[in-house]
């Protein structure tokens, strides 16, 4: 069955309340042809297959969610009149909006298709429940078609988690750890000499990754299913998929700051190297199923902070807080949101979360929004360590106009290392005073150590991701320690706060990255072989694998970070995701350098390939790839979480990425309990 | 193989040259430039010698930029609608778009596919736009330094994809490879 075909087809009935009878089975069964509802939403494998296993959405008592389905009468002169959700087979008492199709919805969904949905819907009774929904169309024909979800129970006792902060080392799989460790800590006979900050948390399990609708997921659900409870689709953050075009009109889950903010009145903090706005960050406080959306993204997390209690946004993205009169500004229509008074299908939205409805608004000063809704603002590293922390209610830090650079890159600006070209890589941003990720995360941890109801803090590092992506691998090595030196933050914080929980995961792997050995040679050996080129030369003469890797030994300067990447023996990774790629083994640590020799000297100029690599072309080693386009891609692969403080003991096994939401939201909100297993 | 200079050439013999252009390359660095003049062969057509202010990324706005937005330079403004030569690396993305790329003042990899538009540009990013007689081709990437020429734009422009840009440059048509070889560039679009 494609996922085009209708899953269910209540055909004609002469008596509707038989089909009514034969839904235990979860099947429809009549003669005649009649609407049919092609989605049901919360999503379930007993609505797509018949089958009741495996559950799919599930949620916690109370937690909100939204109810949808997509109806299509049967014939383009008819339409759907009324539609009726049932929980349990008793009537949902929550408004209905019905959306017809004429326009706004996706291409493939037929014209007389009508949305229907109930907003914001909970129940506290634990188990599985059954979702039904009823709909009728112009003649007096009726579907009704089932689905299922989980509440999931909490035990009640033990003491409760009161700040919970999630490291989020973006694209971070055990390979990105453990080349943080080798050339941060270093080996000596086999034994690492100074370990990782989260090398030392107590707890480690291993987490499945995989999104709503690919074993391959991207930042969006990857980071969605950890504060949702939910799988999302690729692309989605927050929301369960839909038909329609809107891109914030999915039907929404609470998420874990909004939950607890609601129940407890916890604060929430984002910090990340990244551009605010980008998926990991959004996905938690903003709903869309657009993670590209970007002025609606930083619009809403504003917005909506008394649905999320968004009391600390740290990261980059000042590009859309710019209103469009300023250079630098990136806010336009297309990526923003407008809900309807009128419409009730978004209108509903808007009434039944509590949340504010939008506005197309690129003349917007959404900085000067936030200082007046109380959040002071640091653009500098220097504004934000001057800033007094016991008297910040609430704090925007907004330090490049994308993403921020990078690790390597801030720190060879603090060093004073200029570039090939004479300038440093932070002052052809034009930013050289960007802060650090442990600084942000320090200054997070000090304004939010006030709340009297706690917190949920997510701290991302951002960059590891995007670096393996381009396997530029001292570049993410480099972001991993930088990652790492902020978890020791969380850490000294929980040692200080004992009921707070910390988390370190990714949300994916990245890059298929595998440390493959050491390179046999001294540096400048390196160069003269990459001057020979080729894989003889590059490879043979190069890698070093088993015993003849050995231990490559990095020297960290006083900030903690190398002296110098280019060492003799150093440490080689290669990327099982990837796409073609030159390889020299030095690290891109400048532009492209040979601008003395351009392109145009290689003639003839029909053999330049279309996806050239951009790097490391003079060795002449290139290294073909499985995958297409010019980027390295997330893998599938479980990744390692490890866990520290009050209720850590719960992250032990192989888990789904959703189970963190639930025995986070245990220790949170029933109290810490043994895991399962342990009693 | 032949490699061709096409400035300053009239339309029509642009447009039939054009038939065959698979592969645009760039103007590359001064003393490459010269290199290549010299080898130009267009018959019938003659080389006007070109007047552009050399301009530098660096000069485009006011740096270190301040606590919000950005300010251009009275150098940027001052050229504004003038010709200009800026040097800067052609940055690598996963969606080309006919009749346009972006110039930034370092080398760098935009992954649009895997990680949406969150970007690392540095706001100084130059949109370059193709000669109008060239605006239904697409830039095969380019390594290396690049010089370009053309004229400067300044102000905001949003294209029909919601993105803003604050900086192009109209560029003058660009060296076209005329083999007829080589068919990577064509009928690839978004």
């Amino acid at each position: 069955m494609t996922p085009t075909q209708p899953r269910y087809r209540a055909q004609r009935s002469i008596t509707p309340l038989l089909t009514v009878a034969f839904l235990a089975s979860g099947f429809i069964s009549s003669v005649w042809a009649a609407p049919t509802v092609t989605r049901l939403t919360p999503p379930s494998e007993l609505f797509t297959s018949g089958q009741a296993a495996p559950l799919i959405a599930r949620f916690l008592p109370g937690q909100r969610f939204d109810l949808q389905a997509t109806i299509a009468a049967d014939d383009a002169s008819k339409s759907i009149t009324t539609v009726q959700f049932m929980v349990d087979q008793k009537p949902v008492k929550l408004q209905v909006s019905l959306k017809d199709c004429s326009s706004g919805c996706l291409p493939k969904i037929a014209k007389n298709s009508t949305i229907a949905s109930a907003r914001a819907y909970s129940i506290m009774t634990p188990g599985v429940h059954t979702l039904s929904v009823k709909a009728e169309q112009s003649d007096g024909q009726s579907v009704l078609a089932q689905g299922n979800f989980e509440i999931i129970p909490l035990s009640v006792g033990g003491h409760k988690v009161k700040n919970i902060i999630i490291m989020l080392g973006d694209g971070m799989g055990a390979a990105q750890r453990t080349a943080a460790r080798i050339v941060g800590g270093g080996y000596a006979q086999g034994k690492v000499i100074t370990p990782l900050a989260m090398d030392t948390f107590p707890v480690t399990g291993m987490v499945k990754t995989s999104s709503l609708n690919s074993i391959v997921t991207d930042s969006a659900p990857g980071m969605s299913s950890y504060v949702s409870g939910n799988k999302n689709n690729n692309n989605e953050e927050g929301v369960f998929p839909d038909d329609t075009l809107d891109a914030f009109d999915n039907p929404r889950i609470e998420y874990l700051s909004e939950y607890l903010h609601r129940t407890q009145g916890k604060a929430l903090g984002v910090v990340t190297t990244a551009d605010v706005f980008d998926a990991t960050p959004a996905a938690n406080a903003v709903h869309t199923s657009n993670r590209g959306a970007g002025t609606g993204i930083v619009d809403q997390f504003l917005d909506d902070r008394d649905l999320s209690g968004l009391t600390v946004l740290m990261g980059g993205g000042r590009k859309w807080f710019l209103p469009s009169s300023t250079p630098g500004s990136a806010r336009s229509d297309k990526s923003d949101y407008a809900f309807s008074s009128t419409d009730a299908h978004t209108a509903l939205i808007a009434k039944a979360w509590g949340a504010k409805s939008g506005k197309l608004d690129t003349g917007r000063d959404l900085i000067a929004d936030f200082q007046s809704a109380g959040f002071t603002y640091a653009p500098t590293r220097s504004a934000l360590q001057s800033m007094d922390a016991a008297h910040t209610e609430r704090l925007l830090g907004l330090f490049a106009f994308s993403n921020m650079n990078v690790a390597l890159d801030k720190i060879d600006g603090r060093r004073g290392q200029a570039s090939s070209l004479g300038t440093r890589v932070v002052d052809d941003f034009g930013l050289p005073d960007q802060p650090m990720l442990d600084e942000m995360t320090d200054k997070a941890l000090a304004v939010l150590s006030s709340k009297k109801n706690g917190f949920v803090l997510m701290v991302e590092g951002a960059s590891i991701d995007k670096q393996a992506h381009n396997m530029d691998t001292e570049r993410w090595i480099l972001d991993t320690m930088e990652f790492d030196k902020a978890i020791a933050r969380a850490q000294d914080y929980a040692k200080k706060h004992k009921d707070t929980l910390v988390i370190v995961t990714a949300d994916h792997e990245c890059a298929g990255t595998a440390l493959i050995g050491a390179s046999m040679v001294s540096d400048a050996q390196l160069i003269e072989l990459g001057k020979a080129g080729g894989a003889a030369n590059l490879r043979d003469k190069v890698v070093g694998i088993y015993a003849e890797a050995g231990f490559p030994k990095y020297t960290l300067a006083s900030d903690g970070y190398p002296q110098a990447t280019n060492i003799d023996r150093r440490l080689l990774v290669g990327y099982g995701a990837n796409p073609d790629r030159n390889e020299d083994w030095r690290t891109n640590d400048r532009p492209i350098q040979d601008s003395q020799q351009p392109f145009i000297k290689q003639a003839p100029l029909n053999a330049y390939p279309a996806n050239a690599t951009d790097r490391d072309v003079d060795g002449k080693f290139l290294i073909t790839g499985q995958v297409p386009g010019s980027d390295a891609v997330h893998t599938a692969t479980d990744i390692p979480l490890s866990a520290f403080g009050l209720g850590a003991w719960s992250f032990t096994g192989v888990m789904d990425n959703t189970d963190v939401f639930f025995k986070i939201a245990q220790s949170a909100v029933g109290g810490v309990v043994l895991p399962t297993g342990f009693k | 193989m032949k490699t061709t200079i096409l400035q300053n050439v009239t339309a029509p013999l642009l447009a039939k040259t054009l038939s065959w252009c698979l592969l645009l390359c760039f103007n590359a660095d001064n003393a490459l430039a010269q290199d290549i003049k010299s080898t130009h062969e267009v018959p019938g057509i003659e080389f006007q010698p070109i007047q552009a202010t050399d301009l530098a990324f660096q000069d485009l706005f006011k740096s270190p930029i301040g606590p919000k937005g950005m300010e251009f330079s009275a150098k940027a403004l001052a050229l504004s609608g003038q010709r200009v030569a800026l040097r800067g690396y052609m940055v690598k993305t996963d969606l080309a778009q006919k009749g346009r790329f972006l110039l930034a003042p370092q080398s760098l990899e935009v992954n649009e596919d895997d990680d949406g538009p969150a970007n690392d540009l540095p706001v100084n990013t130059v949109l370059v736009k193709l000669d109008p007689s060239q605006e239904n081709l697409i830039m095969v990437h380019q390594d290396g330094l690049l010089r370009l020429e053309g004229k400067l734009e300044i102000g905001r422009q949003e294209n029909s994809r919601g993105e803003v840009s604050w900086i192009r440059l109209l560029s003058t048509p660009l060296l076209v490879n005329v083999s007829g070889t080589n068919t990577q560039a064509q009928g690839k679009d978004i």
